[in-house]
């Protein structure tokens, strides 16, 4: 039931916001910021509650596949 | 049975029927004795609740048990709620009840000190934990979780992950989670629940079944009903199997097609209701039977719940409810908010008028809403302090009389449109409203009309009175509700002469004439302790603790505090009345203990609705200027005291914003200023109160003989308005002027005095003259050893500016629709969206986001709902 997901954010996060998100995979590019992570459904919706409640700017949560085998992750 | 065991909030709700034991879950949930943290955390319908339940009910220690909801996840409500579930949980003595009162203002670390030290913790459940998102409460709740070893362990079900730091706990050791995977049924588990129900299937189908259900409990659980007492179960899962659709809209729907027609329209018609009864879905539907149709499916069906042992009371499951009120839309006979006005009809023939008028507000229908308020929901808000902002009165429109209505029909339809007024009507309005009112008198003073209507036509007087700052109309009106021709024979409203005494006595007070306030609330007191609800009776202590703490007579207002916060320990759904805030503050001020009186200015400016009484918006305004002023911030309390929204007619109020602006103009160097404003105050029964205020600006003009003469108008006035922190004010003043003419004994005199007068609970008036006594009190050591101090522990220069709370910084508080606002910014709402919630255009919501913005220093949405958390206004 796990999955790899991609939350896609307007803007670079500030401090309360990235500690939010600690534990998962925080990258910013072009003022977009990309929380990447494995969710099952209750700790996704977990997560997009968090940007609710932050006030950020959801722009896009996707399903990405699993990055090829034997690549080191 | 207490009150608590009895509130529905922190019951373990009952086990299904047909319920299977899940023992390796069980194992799991036990194995995890030494962790402070359990979070089971998966989507609606996995079984949560029923696992928890059933763990809980086995288990040999008490746990306590919050079923929470969104109105209950405020820190405000939270933290005394955790405390009484802890108490509820754990037995009655062994928590003190004060560790509620503790934790409502977020001592979190009393309230574990608080706990029993026993070898086993105590566990506290919190289902739909998801909905803790203030950040307060999850502090508080990372608090417990870190804190040690654990004092208290939680456990928490949650539809989405908490918003707790759970990464942490997870690498700490902390806790143990239980998610989708673990939570979905095993084949075994799903063979059982079939076999309670009856039903076998071929080992190919029980596959089948999983696979397409992946365990989902609620998905078996509907799947277990539809196939009882079926001949082809099998036929049914490879039709599941095939159904590419939403699992549980296909299986609900299923489950309904099964049941016949008269129930699945009451199922349908009644899904909008939180809670149902017999008689309710009765009244909504309009057939018969249904109390028999509830229990019956209450027997048979996982999805109606019982709330009560007697089983006359149901809630649907959330999942279930959702679905019928889709299948609803078969129904086109009636509307949802015909059917709300059916259940307020129904809650207004039961005299139950606080869900009258509740779902008279929800059913978005003003007419009707205004009928209910006529005919004794007016009555019951008034008791009871309802706010009546929800009720859509403002697209309330005068119903054009049908050609032959007769007079009675007449008299009420005046009723009606006079209790809207009443209600609708804002201070500049009222008086006019009220005037309107006199030249209908003698259709609403008729003796024909019906009971209710005559004592809304009472209370409709005395509400545009109190708005209108009219203390003769509130006398007249209330002299009518309270003589025996004012409520008819065989009609009592509990509480009603009470809260009309309360009202009475708060007029009396804000224009200055105290001479009956104290017999009238104690009075009132009496009848509310007698036949009165416990939100009347808090209402009433409260305003004894404030008007006492107003006239300093602090042990009065201390005894009204202590029996208000036993009230309030004892009856959990209520909350500290706005009055009871300021008084603490006010309290507080006197002993010049400026960090309590900030706190207790802070919650008395996020409290809630105000009540009927205007004066208390004022009166607010003024504690929050008074507290500013002592902790040197000037701008800021003559900003909140110019505000418009502070500004109050009523005649205490505009002489105590007068004496504060004037000490603000004495203070930064223009007491002519200060003395031009207090000019227009010096006629009239009050005027004795602005001779301080000028004695202090003649003080700075070096007017002796006139401040002399000021002072003396004090210290000789016999007036009861003069309390004595007045006397107090006014011998340090005279003191002062002694010490200017150079007569240091007489100045020692009166300072002895003053501290005589004192009794040790006085201390501001010291606390800011020390500096103009510095010299003196150096030459008299035994003087300056006397000389009351703020409570110790405090260093000065943290209660001067700075060390106040953010609150008071806002300048430009926000306006009611801006809040409004606000709320659903923060709920994630998009503009076009807030617009359509609140019925308003786009445009008129941007302009609203602007001042939003704009008052609250922020740039963009993100910034102002951080804010907004920190200011705590949301």
């Amino acid at each position: 039931m796990l999955a790899r997901y991609e939350l896609h954010i307007a803007g670079r996060l500030d401090e309360t916001a990235a500690a939010a998100f600690a534990g998962l995979e925080v990258t910013v590019r072009d003022s977009v910021t990309t929380i990447r992570g494995e969710f099952d459904q209750a700790s996704l919706h977990g997560a997009l509650e968090r940007i609710r409640v932050l006030g950020l700017d959801l722009i896009e949560a996707l399903r990405v596949r699993a990055p090829p085998a034997g690549r080191a992750d | 049975m207490t009150p608590e065991q009895a509130d529905r909030r922190l019951g373990v709700p009952p086990l299904p029927p047909r319920h299977v034991a899940r023992s390796r879950l069980l194992a799991a949930l036990d194995g995890a004795d030494g962790l402070p943290l359990v979070v089971l955390a998966a989507g609606p319908g996995s079984g949560k609740t029923v696992l928890l339940a059933d763990w809980v009910l086995a288990r040999p220690a008490p746990v306590g048990w919050i079923n929470l909801t969104t109105a209950d996840a405020a820190p405000r409500r939270f933290w005394p709620l955790l405390a009484s579930a802890l108490r509820a949980g754990t037995g009655p003595g062994e928590i003190p009840p004060s560790a509620a009162a503790t934790a409502a203002i977020g001592g979190v670390q009393s309230l574990l000190d608080s706990l029993p030290d026993s070898a086993i913790p105590p566990v506290l459940v919190i289902d739909d934990a998801h909905l803790l998102t203030h950040p307060a409460v999850l502090e508080g709740l990372d608090l417990i979780i870190r804190g040690g070893p654990p004092r208290l362990r939680l456990v928490l079900a949650a539809r989405s992950d908490p918003l707790l730091p759970l990464h942490r706990y997870r690498l700490a050791g902390l806790m143990c989670e239980l998610r989708a995977p673990q939570l979905a049924m095993t084949r075994g588990e799903m063979r059982a629940l079939l076999a309670a129900h009856g039903v076998t299937l071929p080992a190919e189908n029980l596959d089948a079944l999983l696979a397409r259900t992946e365990g989902w409990v609620a998905g078996l659980r509907l799947s277990a009903m539809r196939m009882e007492g079926t001949e082809h179960p099998a036929r049914f899962v490879s039709e599941l199997a095939v159904d590419q659709g939403s699992i549980g809209e296909y299986l609900i729907a299923e489950v309904l097609d099964r049941q016949p027609e008269p129930i699945r329209r009451m199922l349908a018609e009644t899904s909008f209701l939180d809670e149902v009864t017999g008689p309710l879905a009765d009244a909504v539907t309009g057939r018969d039977g249904c109390g028999d149709m509830l229990a019956g499916l209450a027997r048979t069906n996982s999805f109606v719940v019982p709330l009560d042992a007697a089983q006359t009371r149901f809630r649907y499951h959330q999942l279930f409810a959702e679905i019928l009120r889709h299948d609803g839309r078969r129904y086109d006979r009636c509307t949802v908010p015909d059917l709300m006005r059916r259940a307020a009809a129904h809650f207004e023939r039961t005299g139950d008028f606080r869900n009258a008028l509740y779902w008279a507000a929800e059913s978005g229908d003003a007419q009707y809403a205004a009928a209910v308020l006529a005919r004794g929901g007016l009555a019951h808000a008034f008791v009871h302090g309802v706010d009546l902002s929800g009720l859509h009165l403002e697209s309330w429109q005068a119903p054009a009389l049908p050609g032959r209505a007769d007079a009675a029909q007449a008299r009420e339809a005046a009723v009606v449109s006079s209790a809207v007024v009443a209600v609708m009507a804002g201070a500049e309005s009222a008086a006019s409203d009220l005037r309107a009112l006199d030249q209908t008198a003698d259709q609403l003073a008729d003796q024909q009309l019906s009971p209710e209507l005559l004592v809304t036509a009472g209370l409709v007087r005395l509400l545009l009175g109190m708005k209108a700052g009219d203390a003769q109309a509130v006398d007249e009106a209330a002299g009518r509700l309270l003589a025996p021709s004012g409520h008819p024979p065989g009609y009592r409203v509990p509480g009603l002469p009470a809260a009309v005494m309360l009202a009475q006595a708060a007029t009396q007070f804000w224009h200055g004439r105290n001479e009956d306030v104290g017999a009238l609330l104690q009075a009132a007191l009496r009848e509310a302790e007698r036949d009165g609800p416990p939100v009347l009776e808090l209402n009433v202590l409260a305003m004894i603790a404030l008007t006492d703490s107003l006239l300093s007579r602090p042990h009065h207002a201390g005894e009204a505090v202590t029996r208000a916060h036993a009230l309030l320990r004892q009856h959990n759904d209520l909350s500290p009345p706005l009055a009871l805030e300021l008084a603490a503050a006010v309290r507080s001020l006197i002993a010049a203990d400026l960090v309590a009186a900030a706190r207790a200015t802070e919650r008395a400016l996020t409290s809630g609705y105000a009540g009927f009484d205007p004066g208390l918006v004022g009166a607010r305004a003024v504690g929050q200027a008074t507290m500013l002023l002592a902790s040197g911030d000037l701008n800021q309390a003559r900003a909140v005291m110019n505000h418009a929204s502070s500004r109050s007619d009523l005649p205490l109020l505009v002489l105590l914003r007068e004496t504060l602006l004037a000490d603000i103009e004495t203070i930064v160097g223009r007491p002519n200023a200060a003395l031009g404003l207090l000019r227009g105050c010096q006629d009239g029964d009050l005027a004795v109160l602005v001779a301080l205020p000028r004695a202090r600006a003649y003080l700075a003009l070096r007017d002796l003989p006139r401040a002399q003469h000021c002072v003396r108008t004090v210290l000789t006035a016999t007036s009861a308005l003069v309390s004595r922190y007045n006397l107090l004010e006014a011998m340090l003043c005279d003191a002062q002027i002694a010490q200017l003419k150079g007569d240091p004994g007489r100045a020692l005199e009166m300072i002895a005095g003053a501290m005589e007068l004192a009794q040790d609970d006085i201390v501001l008036p010291f606390f800011a003259t020390q500096g103009v006594f510095a010299s003196l009190l150096a030459r008299h050591p035994a003087v300056a050893a006397q000389w009351p101090l703020p409570p110790e522990g405090v260093p000065v220069h943290e209660i001067m500016p700075g060390g106040r709370p953010d609150t008071a910084d806002l300048p430009d508080p926000l306006t009611e629709r801006e809040h409004a606002a606000l709320r659903f910014l923060a709920a994630g709402l998009s503009t076009a969206e807030i617009a359509d919630e609140m019925c308003l255009s786009v445009n008129t919501v941007k302009t609203h986001l602007a001042a939003i913005y704009r008052k609250l220093t922020a740039s963009r949405r993100k910034e102002a709902v951080l804010r907004a958390w920190e200011l705590e206004l949301l």
